[in-house]
């Protein structure tokens, strides 16, 4: 069953990302691909679902001769993994 | 095609995000040298007001503008987490509280001292002491915002 849950955040490297996001301002990709033990095209991929979303932005920033890429939570990816959690804990809870 | 998520899988999505927030709380250590780089930079304008008259702007824009963007600017990119660590959290704000209410007293017991009482060097002192409060307050700060960042979202 899925009433209520958000299927942008079903599958559960989405869903870590989100979380991850939810307690900062911003996360650089390297950090999400190390902290989820990803390779950096799986990141890639899972950032780009959630940016075509909108729940997800991306921003690239240089800095000591390299570009590095942040992501951060939008408000409305906010409210939807608050959501969405609240769900899963229900339906755990069941 | 839409996947069952059954009161299992329920289960171990919450765990999942609760792990990553774990993970998260891991990797937010603070570089050794974050803290007491604020602390000198908050130091800059009680030192200004030691200085003399004409060096007060510079010593405010540096200390409460200019360097603190920058020392956050640099340890975002060094630990590739962004967040401002003294409000992220509500373990963290109470700490930045108790540290602002102190800075407080000193800024103007060192006024007093240095105006009122004409003791040179009285507001630096009074700077030092808040480089040693921002230090000591950071190092409560970090383990405040490790414990909370573990947190279930």
């Amino acid at each position: 069953m899925t009433a209520g849950l958000d299927e942008v955040l079903v599958p559960r490297q989405r869903l870590q990302i989100c979380s991850m996001l939810s307690r900062v301002s911003a996360l650089s990709c390297e950090t999400l691909r190390d902290s989820l033990r990803l390779s950096n095209s799986a990141v890639n991929m899972q950032l780009r679902i959630l940016h075509a979303a909108g729940y997800v932005r991306l921003r690239k920033e240089p800095f000591n001769s390299r570009i590095h890429a942040w992501a951060e939570l939008t408000p409305l990816g906010r409210t939807v993994l608050i959501a969405h959690l609240a769900r899963l804990r229900a339906l755990a809870g069941a | 095609m839409t996947k069952r998520v059954d009161p299992f899988a329920a289960y171990r999505a919450v765990e999942a995000a609760t792990e990553s927030g774990e993970e998260l709380a891991r990797r937010s250590a603070t570089p050794g040298w974050y803290h007491p780089a604020l602390g000198v930079s908050l130091f800059l304008p009680f030192g200004a007001v030691s200085l003399g008259w004409h060096w007060i702007p510079y010593g405010v824009i540096l200390g409460l503008l200019v360097v603190p963007i920058v020392v956050n600017m640099i340890a975002g990119h060094v630990t590739g987490i962004r967040l401002d660590r003294w409000s992220a959290t509500r373990g963290t704000r109470r700490i930045a509280v108790k540290l602002a209410a102190v800075s407080t007293v000193l800024i103007v017991v060192g006024l007093c001292l240095e105006w009122g009482l004409d003791v040179r060097g009285g507001a630096a002192l009074a700077g030092v002491a808040v480089l040693v409060g921002t230090v000591i307050g950071g190092r409560h700060v970090d383990v405040a915002l490790t414990r909370d960042l573990a947190r279930p979202a």
